[in-house]
Formats: structure tokens, C-alpha cells, sequence
């Protein structure tokens, strides 16, 4: 890999980077700008926007330095008379029919048509006739608007749904002035990939519908922080106005999660941050919810969870969309003070064995992966995850190895998924036949003979090079955990010592719950309380007499009756989350209302377990307080006070109370977050069974 | 020092025997002049509809700070200004404002202007936020007004 370096000049200054690098890159590493629209990183340079025009000693004309590689001994001038002329050319050609409504445009502050006008452009424009006019904004799709008069053709909308998402619903129309970016006849633009064009596009020519008219850009604050939409942990960067609101969510590029997009449901998923918040505590009285003081709501719910928790008739729900500090208070508080063995996270699967999917994938033989793992990998198999739907952004990674990188896709599930149509091959099972399925995909590729109609998935994934599985929570759910365990160490076996795996998980901590035990199987004292659904049956049948239940989802998966008989059959419930959820139809006793991740401080750990920080964006929705500080109270009102008064200690003791944090450090965790320890997952299987 | 005794008497006397230059405020009032910039407007077109598209380039420009603006879409149905956008919240602190007149500066397209209006006094704190209620002018008349007085001020 040692290849020869190359040598150029631009603008006197020499330049050394690698062959194949082009012009406007190796200008970028020397520090020298070159105005750029139709050029992007990610995309496949077209050369449409002609912006990057340089002179080339010994070429005839100005070349598009996006287009051009650098070449030994190449002297390039990218500021002197001729290109200047031209990019004053190039910027009252775009402008011509360019309405310049700026101040009514969501892109005006950070537009490069505004920056490169005042920088490069003229002041004034001899077109003296009138411009044409189009419809504005056209709503090509439920989250994007188009606003024709500003689009400059630089494609970059297109070439993502061509080169990225492969949701081909962009396209070019017309030629010469007419031409225009437009959907196809009955296809909206509806891809869940869609709001990525919002920030490809360099003008204001598509902006987001939900986050139209959010503010101007110089009025809004930026805080990074992590996408709480699934675990994949895509990095974001929450805006807001005023700190009081968060008007948009913007990508943050990580290449260890996200590479640089954000999918729809992620990025427009913050309504709950504005809208419908539980904004001070309540507690009931005859049989009705009053708004409280926090120390009568404290007091009300430590004296539910204390008197429960001795009758031993405590049952503690939490959400796997708190961030890693509240879980651990909330378990180190059922751990040590209530001495509740009956602690669990939702998004369960059937099979308690299979809980913990990790484990069941490290003690399949697996090596622990990343997401990462991804792009480099030969072989890809998906074995009962729909990454479109559950982790739209890996689902991206996974097509781009496919169609740049050459990889080999394989899609074990029930049925034919949209990435089945970028695999070489899809393997069905019959929903209870997985494991068999699984066995004999392993048999496939450890022996042709033994190959029965899989012999060209066989041949396939003996081949060399590094294999990732991606292994989803359908593989859970098989009724028989224990032969699906065998079939996976199998397939383990069969494909390699070395074959990575990452399991995908649901919830953006979901991860981070199984590293911190709050689940069942990992009580130290009474050994195996209930797991969630075990609660709610135990409820009906007055086993469970109280609840604690903290997050809005808990018990969303589960089968609604069994909800509502339990939540009848209580006697007490404390609530604690940012929203009363539709379904809970009974008063809670005591209700205490926790900020969101817009407003605090706190970790994720993402699917493959990268711990990443999360920063407050806003001020607390009226007197929400962080998770972590409300069970700091709770400890406090039954006589057993906590220690860690930030945040920042929260971390630092859970880190040294939790194997798989050994060694992290809250500052070391930086805006990119950090891995956890990589032999974490193995180091897991023992406890998760005992 | 009897000769600069009555040279300073001279000077009180005279004065006593001029033309006070103050008025009776409040019975009585100045015109202010043209160049007054106190008390704003929010102006509309001829048409009636408002000039203000909350662009919030006057919040931009305010070095105190102290205009709020929340734009929302125009419909056909509800129209409120030409275009797309129109300010659905406008809003100016007074006890903030130091009447620079950078937000009129700043408006493409001239919505708001600060006008000859000087009685700013009132009790409580929260009415000196001006809300559209009280900033937007009822009818499109007063453009007419608005204008020549702006006029008189470029030349005047
Ligand atoms: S795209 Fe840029 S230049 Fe065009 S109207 Fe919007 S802000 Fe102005
Ligand atoms: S809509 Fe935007 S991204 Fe698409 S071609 Fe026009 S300017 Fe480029
Ligand atoms: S893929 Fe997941 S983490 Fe990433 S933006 Fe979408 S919902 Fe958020
Ligand atoms: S006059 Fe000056 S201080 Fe007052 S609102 Fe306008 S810009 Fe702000
Ligand atoms: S950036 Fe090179 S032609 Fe557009």
C-alpha cells in the first residue's frame, strides 16, 4: 500500500497527497479555497456546476477542478485574473434567473450562493429582462419542499438518490433555461432518506416541510448530540431557538455510526421535545391527577416504591430511551435500596435467553463487531433484521459497500426485504423454522455436499475475506432459543474464526441497558426477577401490586389487554418520563416528569456499543428535571442518599461499577464518543445465563 | 469688578425679557421633527396587506436585541402579506429599544419605520412589549402619511 505520493504546486504552494486525489481535494489539505456546488465528498464528481473552474499551466482552458486529478508536477492557479473572471461569470450566469428572495429563504445565513456572490461574485447583474417564474414551493413529498427559481443545477439531490439511497424518485426535465429537478409522474419523493437533500443542497432550493420557517440561521444555537431514533446512533447537531425550542436536527458526520447521513424518521422525529410534555410533577387525589410541588411528588413516590418494595410487590419498568446515567441510578437505586430484583428494560424478545443478543451472538463464536465493520467487509449477511426499516443509515452503509466497494450481500429472513434486491441471494425461513434454516446455511458453507439447494450461498461465503453478520431481534423471537443458539455457533464456526457480528438492537440504548444489567437475569443478590411481560402477568394476577414505570414505550409492544388488565389489577403506579403516554389509561399515583435528550446532559451507548454524549440544547420544558437527579431525590427520601451530584460523577461511578466502561472517562468521551470495551460482549455471556 | 458686576446682571435681564423656549407640556406639544425616530410602525401595502414578511433581518440588525419575530406560511385563504411568509409574531421590548433605527434600515422592504410618536410611558414592564396589536398600523392610509413624512426627513 505503499504508493508514491505526488507532487504539485497550487498557488506557489507544493502540495504532496496521494495519486487519484482530485484537484479541489489536494487545494482543500493546502489550506486553499475553491468555490465548489456541484462537488460533494460522498457523491460522484459530475462537473456540472462549472464554480471550480482553475487555471492549469500548459491546458489550454480553465479545467473543473472537481473533476481532475492531480497529476506529478502539475502548476495550478486557482485566484488569479482569468479564473476570478470566470467565477464572476459563473455566478451571474447562476443568478440570472435566481429570485434572491433571501430573506424569505430557510437557507439564507449559510447559503454558499449568498458567500461566494459577496466573496467572488459581481455586485450587479446586466440581465435586463424579466426572470422566469415557477410555482413556489411545491411539496414534492411529505417532508420536502421544492422551490424551482432557486435551484442551480448542481444535481447533488439526484445523484444521492441515485449514488446513496438508491430511492431513484429525482430526476432532470427539460434542457437549457427550462430545465428543472423534479418527482416522476405518481411517485412522490417519499424516501425515508428524502431530508438528506435538505443539506446536500447548496441553495434553498429543497427545504424541510415540518422544519419550514424555523428561524433564521444566525438565531439558532447548534449542540451536538445523538439521534434517539434507533441504535444506530447516528450523530446530530440539535438546533434551537431561543435555547427554549428545537427547531431542526441536522447530521453530524461520525464514521463510526452514521457516515454522514441521518434518515427522516430520525431527523424529524423531535416533535416530542416541543410538544405535549408532562411539564410539572402530579399526584393523584380522588382518583384525579393535581400538579404538585416536587417534594410532595418525591415524597408520594418514594413512599410507593418503599412500602412495595418490602411487601416484595415492586415491579420496575424502565425505557431504553434514557440515557445510561438515569438507567444506572434507576438500578443502582433497586439494587441497593429497594432491593428489587424485578428490574427490566422493554423491547424484549420472547425468549428471555435471547435477550441479551450480544451475548447469545459472542457465545455463538462470533467475534464482536462494528458498524463499521461494514464498509470493509467481502461478505455481508443479514440474518432476521429489515436494516431499511430498523436501521435505515446502516441499511445505507451496507448499499454502499454493495455498489462501491463490491461487497456480497446475503439477506437470511422470513421474507423478501428491500435489501434483498442489492444481495446476491435471499434465504427464507418459514417463521419457526429459523433455526433449521440457519443449520443448514451453516451446513452450506462448511461442506457442498451438504449444501441441499444452498450450494451457491455456500460457494459464496467460503470465499475469503472479512465477513460481517448483521443479527436482528427476529432471530430472538424464535421459539426455540436454544437450537437457534447451536445454528448461529454453527454458521460460526462454518464461516470463520474471524467473522465479526453486530446485533441490532431496537432502542438508541438498548445497548447501554444490557451493559448496565437492567434487565432480570443479573440480579447479584435474589438471582432471576421477572422480566417485563412476567411483571404484567404477575399484575393480573396480583403478584406485582405497584409499578414503577419510567419512558413512554415500555409497554407499547406489548399485547394491549394484558396491559390494561394489569394496569387495572395495581394498586399504585409511578410514572416518570417526559409525556403521559395515550396508553396508560389509569391515574398514576405519582407522576415525575423527566427532560428529554434535548435537555440534558448524559451517554448513549449505540448498537455496537460506542458510548456517546449527549448535550443539552434547551432549557427543561417547565419543571422536567433529568432522570438521574429525580432518583437522586427518590434515594434521598428513603434515607439512603447518592453520591454523585453531576452528571459527569453519575458516569464516572457507573463507569468503574460496569465492566464493559472500564477505562472511559467523561471527558475522554469527546463530541465523537468512544468504543467500550471490545471483549465486553464476550465477557457477558456468563452473567447474562446465571 | 463693578463694571463685570453689571455686564453679568445685563445677561440675566435680557433673558428674563425673552420669548420662553419651553412649552406647557402636556397641555401644550411640539412638532417634533422630521427626523423624530421614536415610537415604530409596522406598515402595509397599498393594497392592505402587511409589508412585514418575517425575514427577522430587523431582529438581526437590533443591537439591543429586542425584537422577536416567529414567521409562518401565507395560504391563498389567509393571506396576510405578499409571498410566502409573514411575521405571525412580531414583537418589540421598548424598555430595550434605544430608537437607532437600524431595524428600518435593515427591513427589505420597509415594514417597519419608526415614527414622530414620543409618549412612551406606561406602569407596568410587560406592556412595553408591543406586540402587532399595537405596532401594525389599522389601515393602508397611513403609508401615505408615513411616506411623506419620510420623505420631508431625507430632505429635512
Ligand atoms: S438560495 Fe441563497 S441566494 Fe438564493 S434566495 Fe436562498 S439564501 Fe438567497
Ligand atoms: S434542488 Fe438543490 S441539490 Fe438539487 S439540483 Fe437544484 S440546487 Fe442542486
Ligand atoms: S438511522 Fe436511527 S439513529 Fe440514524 S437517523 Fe435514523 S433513526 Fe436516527
Ligand atoms: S430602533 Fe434600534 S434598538 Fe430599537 S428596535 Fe430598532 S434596531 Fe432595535
Ligand atoms: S464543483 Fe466543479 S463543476 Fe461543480
Amino acid at each position: 500500500m505503499s504508493e508514491e505520493l505526488v507532487t504539485l504546486t497550487i498557488d506557489g504552494v507544493t502540495v504532496r497527497t496521494a495519486p487519484g486525489t482530485l484537484l479541489v481535494e489536494a487545494a482543500a489539505q493546502a489550506g486553499i479555497l475553491i468555490p465548489v456546488y456541484c462537488y460533494h465528498p460522498k457523491l460522484a464528481p459530475v462537473g456540472a456546476c462549472r464554480m471550480c473552474l482553475v487555471e492549469v499551466e500548459g491546458a489550454p482552458k480553465l479545467i473543473a477542478s472537481c473533476t481532475t486529478p492531480v497529476r506529478e508536477g502539475m502548476v495550478v492557479y486557482t485566484d488569479n485574473q482569468r479564473v476570478r473572471k470566470a467565477r464572476e461569470g459563473i455566478l451571474e450566469f447562476l443568478l440570472v434567473h435566481h429570485p434572491l428572495d433571501c430573506p424569505v429563504c430557510d437557507k439564507g445565513g449559510e447559503c454558499p450562493l449568498q458567500d461566494f456572490t459577496y466573496q467572488f461574485g459581481p455586485s450587479r447583474s446586466r440581465f435586463r429582462y424579466p426572470k422566469r417564474h415557477w410555482d413556489k414551493p411545491l411539496q414534492i413529498g411529505p417532508n420536502i419542499l421544492l422551490d424551482r427559481e432557486r435551484c442551480i443545477m448542481c444535481f447533488r439531490c439526484v445523484r444521492f438518490c441515485e449514488e446513496i439511497s438508491h430511492h431513484r424518485q429525482l430526476g432532470v426535465f427539460q434542457r437549457g433555461n427550462n430545465q428543472e429537478i423534479g418527482t416522476f409522474p405518481g411517485q412522490p419523493f417519499d424516501s425515508r432518506f428524502a431530508g438528506n437533500t435538505i443539506e446536500l443542497c447548496p441553495v434553498g432550493a429543497l427545504t424541510g416541510a415540518p422544519t419550514r420557517f424555523f428561524g433564521r440561521t444566525w438565531e439558532i444555537g447548534h449542540t451536538p448530540s445523538v439521534c434517539t431514533g434507533c441504535s444506530t446512533g447516528c450523530n446530530i447537531r440539535v438546533d434551537s431557538r431561543h435555547g427554549s425550542e428545537v427547531v431542526r436536527l441536522w447530521s453530524r458526520e461520525n464514521p463510526a455510526t452514521d457516515d454522514g447521513w441521518l434518515c427522516d424518521p430520525g431527523r424529524f422525529g423531535y416533535g416530542f421535545v416541543n410538544d405535549g410534555r408532562l411539564e410539572e410533577p402530579l399526584v393523584e387525589s380522588d382518583g384525579q391527577c393535581v400538579p404538585a410541588t416536587w417534594q410532595q411528588a418525591i415524597a408520594r413516590a418514594g413512599a410507593v416504591l418503599e412500602q412495595h418494595a418490602k411487601a416484595g410487590t415492586l415491579g420496575i419498568l424502565t425505557s431504553p430511551r434514557m440515557t445510561s446515567e438515569e438507567l444506572f441510578s434507576v438500578s443502582k437505586l433497586a439494587r441497593t435500596v429497594l432491593k428489587v430484583p424485578h428490574l427490566d428494560h422493554t423491547a424484549r424478545y420472547v425468549h428471555p435467553a435471547a435477550v441479551d443478543l450480544r451475548a447469545f451472538a459472542a457465545s455463538a463464536g462470533f467475534t464482536p463487531g462494528t458498524l463499521r465493520d461494514i464498509q470493509d467487509a467481502r461478505q455481508i449477511i443479514t440474518i432476521g433484521v429489515d436494516l431499511s426499516r430498523e436501521q435505515p443509515v446502516t441499511d445505507l452503509r451496507v448499499k454502499k459497500a454493495v455498489t462501491q466497494k463490491g461487497a456480497e450481500l446475503v439477506v437470511v429472513d422470513a421474507e423478501e426485504l428491500e435489501l434483498s434486491a442489492f444481495a446476491r441471494h435471499t434465504v427464507l425461513w418459514q417463521p419457526g423454522d429459523e433455526a433449521a434454516t440457519v443449520m443448514s446455511l451453516a451446513n452450506a458453507v462448511a461442506s457442498p455436499s451438504e449444501a441441499n439447494g444452498m450450494q451457491a450461498v455456500g460457494e459464496l461465503l467460503r470465499q475469503e475475506g472479512p465477513k460481517v453478520v448483521l443479527l436482528g431481534w427476529r432471530v430472538g423471537e424464535s421459539p426455540d432459543a436454544e437450537r437457534i443458539g447451536e445454528s448461529l455457533a454453527a454458521l460460526a464456526q462454518a464461516l470463520g474464526p474471524g467473522t465479526r457480528c453486530v446485533t441490532i438492537l431496537r432502542h438508541c440504548n438498548s445497548r447501554g441497558a444490557l451493559d448496565l444489567g437492567v434487565h432480570p437475569a443479573e440480579d447479584p443478590v435474589s438471582g432471576r426477577g421477572m422480566s417485563g411481560e412476567e411483571m404484567l402477568r404477575a399484575a393480573c394476577e396480583g403478584r406485582i401490586r405497584a409499578l414503577w414505570l419510567l419512558g413512554e414505550e415500555p409497554l407499547q409492544d406489548a399485547d394491549p389487554d394484558l396491559v390494561r388488565r394489569a394496569m387495572e389489577n395495581l394498586e399504585a403506579l409511578v410514572f416518570q418520563g417526559w409525556s403521559l403516554p395515550s396508553w396508560l389509561e389509569r391515574v398514576p399515583d405519582a407522576a415525575l416528569p423527566s427532560t428529554t435528550f434535548a435537555e440534558m446532559d448524559g451517554t448513549f451507548t449505540n448498537t455496537h456499543g460506542r458510548v456517546q454524549r449527549i448535550f443539552r440544547a434547551i432549557r427543561p420544558k417547565g419543571k422536567s428535571r433529568p432522570g438521574w437527579e429525580i432518583v437522586n431525590d427518590l434515594a434521598q427520601a428513603l434515607g439512603h442518599p447518592f453520591d454523585s451530584r453531576t452528571v459527569e460523577a453519575v458516569f464516572e461511578e457507573m463507569c468503574a461499577a460496569t465492566p464493559a466502561y472500564r477505562g472511559l472517562s467523561w471527558n475522554s468521551l469527546g463530541v465523537a464518543g468512544r468504543e467500550s470495551q471490545a471483549d465486553s460482549a464476550a465477557a457477558a455471556p456468563a452473567a447474562a445465563q446465571g | 469688578m463693578f463694571v463685570e458686576f453689571v455686564k453679568g446682571l445685563g445677561i440675566t435681564l435680557r433673558q428674563v425679557f425673552r420669548k420662553p423656549t419651553t412649552v406647557n407640556y402636556p397641555e401644550e406639544k411640539r412638532p417634533p421633527s422630521a427626523r423624530a425616530r421614536w415610537r415604530h410602525k409596522l406598515l402595509r401595502h397599498e393594497d392592505g396587506l402587511e409589508r412585514c414578511i418575517g425575514c427577522s433581518l430587523c431582529a438581526g440588525a437590533c443591537p439591543a436585541h429586542c425584537i422577536n419575530v416567529v414567521a409562518a406560511d401565507n395560504t391563498d385563504e389567509d393571506r396576510k402579506s405578499p409571498g410566502e411568509r409573514y411575521a405571525a409574531v412580531y414583537e418589540i421590548n421598548m424598555l430595550r429599544c434605544i430608537f437607532c433605527g437600524y431595524c428600518e434600515d435593515a427591513c427589505p422592504t420597509g415594514a417597519i419605520v419608526l415614527g414622530p410618536d414620543y409618549e412612551l410611558a406606561d406602569f407596568d414592564r410587560a406592556s412595553f412589549i408591543y406586540g402587532k396589536d399595537r405596532l401594525l398600523v389599522p389601515e393602508p392610509g397611513e403609508v401615505a402619511r408615513e411616506k411623506k413624512r419620510l420623505v420631508e426627513r431625507e430632505i429635512g
